[in-house]
């Protein structure tokens, strides 16, 4: 069984009468790039604000490689790199000069490790400029350098994508994919951008009013997902052996209610019709389905006017 | 926590805060004496008795110099969101607090040395040197009261950062901690007229007229003592009540 590298046991968060996370269970694998789903409020920020100890739990338990008591986390965190919300740093210093301070702060070795995450993130021709003169990009990415910087076992990223243009998407991307690739990072990363997110998870969590709704592997939402031809027909059984015998296919699942998903044949729906009532099989409806992330979010929360 | 010491040494040399306001300091006691050069040549004799004696009067000032060395060291960290950076990477909250008081102890002496140094040294060099014993008299008063005032200047100091770190604003948290200043020495004189003597003597015991008091108390070590017992008590009882609430503050 992969080690377990971040997990949540009823996790709740509540603010005066608002509840914000109710009783979030949430389990991440050693080198999964696991994705929050969650429309705004849904209290995707709200939970990697406890992980990171920036609000305390109402209730519930923080386990951080393997470890759970309280007073012990503060050192796991230390295996950790994040990126809160919209990057923070000293506004009357530069780049080089943030990042020195985080790692004088934090006591990591050696004055070259400041300069190596500002490379990381193409940084490093920011010279003199100071942070408060920086684009939204440029400090999302400084924000990354700092998370970066101690090398994290596990990185939790908050709408990390947030005011990147194209290619800084695509860098921030490959740099995700290089992280998890090379060094087992795993990644915790919670982005409104699904078609971006669809890129790269390799592990979902649903989440809407502060309860994950579902926590599922990207191969199983693929499965979920995939392109087909669903028929709704009187006899399932019988449909399936005529599918089998007059059409030769294979590729198909019986569904309770008797419907049946065909995976192949797809482009030919009216072949399948006429072999069914051939076969006496009484063709009640057919549709075409498959979804992506994005209407498989949608459909979970209801539609796309919550969204 | 000697990481974040020399952290927080880092920042707070890279401001160009705390050399303005040195400037500024160094420059108003320029001024002082540059007044009393200006009166010397026109007749008057002050010496260095007298003008450098009068360090002794600005110590109430000092006081006041936590509200600019707490901003300092604090740099406005819930303004910038910065406190996140810290407590996700799992410092201990109680570090991120003693450190920054710390640094800001530190940095507050420095600054007070060197404007005491160069106000006593400006003032030997350019005022008349006066009679020998008296001079030796007044560096010794100016000692005497530098060190019953430093006491009361780390309690406010203590104060100044547990109101950084408690109040978000840091225009707030300012006000906050001149009205803990100001507000119940006044408030116990008024009782003592009003309601019972023994608040008017309480009075006494606060930061200000301790200061204050100093200077008639010249060579008195229980005096001294005095003055560090009840710095140190300002001083441990807002961090104690500082660390207990910001240990479960928001962030955000």
């Amino acid at each position: 069984m992969a080690e377990i590298v971040l997990a949540t046991r009823g996790l709740t968060k509540r603010y005066g009468n608002h509840l914000a996370v109710d009783r979030a269970e949430l389990s991440i694998e050693k080198g999964q790039i696991y994705g929050l789903v969650g429309r705004n409020g849904a209290g995707k920020t709200t939970i990697i604000r406890m992980i990171t100890a920036q609000t305390v739990p109402t209730a519930g338990q923080i386990e951080l490689f393997g470890e759970t008591d309280p007073a012990r986390l503060g050192a796991m965190r230390r295996r950790t790199g994040a990126m809160v919300e919209t990057p923070s740093f000293y506004p009357y210093l530069t780049a080089l000069q943030n990042l020195e301070y985080y790692r004088l702060q934090r006591g990591i070795p050696g004055r070259h490790v400041a300069e190596e995450a500002l490379e990381w993130v193409g940084l490093t021709d920011t010279g003199r400029k100071k942070f408060k003169h920086f684009s939204l990009g440029m400090k999302q990415r400084l924000g990354l350098a700092l998370a970066l910087m101690n090398h994290p076992d596990l990185l939790l990223l908050d709408e990390p994508i947030n005011g990147l243009d194209p290619e800084g998407i695509v860098e921030f991307r490959n740099i995700l994919l290089d992280l998890c690739r090379q060094r087992q990072t795993t990644i915790l990363i919670s982005s409104h951008i699904l078609t971006e997110l669809a890129n790269l998870a390799t592990c979902y969590g649903f989440i809407d009013h502060g309860i994950m709704l579902e926590q599922i592997s990207a191969k199983a939402l693929r499965e979920k997902c995939r392109a087909c031809l669903e028929l709704r027909v009187d006899d399932a059984s019988s449909a399936a052996l005529v599918l089998e015998q007059k059409l030769n296919l294979r590729d198909y699942e019986v569904l309770p209610g008797n419907v049946i998903r065909l995976y192949s044949c797809m482009d030919a729906p009216d072949r399948v019709n006429q072999a069914l009532v051939e076969g006496g099989v009484a063709l009640l409806g057919s549709e075409s389905r498959g979804a992506n992330l994005e209407d498989y979010f949608l459909n979970m929360i209801g539609g796309v006017r919550h969204a | 926590m000697l990481d974040y010491i020399r952290a927080e040494g880092y920042k707070v040399s890279r401001r160009a805060y705390p050399y303005v306001t040195l400037l500024v300091l160094l420059a108003g006691a320029a001024l002082l004496i540059s007044g009393w050069v200006f009166t010397n040549s026109h007749g008057n004799d002050v010496d260095f008795a007298s003008g450098g004696g009068m360090a002794v009067m600005l110590l109430s000032v000092g006081l006041y110099a936590p509200v600019l060395i707490g901003d300092m060291v604090f740099s406005e960290q819930y303004k910038n969101n910065t406190l996140k950076n810290e407590v996700s990477y799992g410092l201990p909250r109680a570090r991120i607090y003693l450190g920054k008081l710390a640094v800001a102890a530190v940095l507050g002496i420095l600054m007070s040395l060197a404007v005491l140094v160069f106000y006593e040294g400006m003032c030997w060099l350019t005022l008349l040197p006066g009679e020998p014993g008296n001079a030796a008299k007044a560096l010794e008063m100016v000692i005497y009261c530098t060190l019953a005032a430093l006491p009361q200047w780390l309690g406010m100091l203590g104060v100044s950062i547990m109101a950084y770190f408690l109040v978000r604003s840091s225009t707030v948290a300012a006000i906050l901690i001149v009205l803990i200043l100001v507000v119940p020495q006044n408030a116990l004189k008024l009782l003592g007229l009003l309601v019972h003597p023994a608040f008017g003597n309480a009075a006494a015991f606060m930061p200000s007229a301790m200061v204050e008091a100093a200077q008639t108390a010249v060579g008195d070590g229980r005096f001294l003592a005095l003055s560090w017992g009840l710095g140190a008590a300002w001083l441990v009882g807002a961090t104690v009540v500082g660390l207990v609430l910001f240990r479960r503050k928001e962030i955000n």
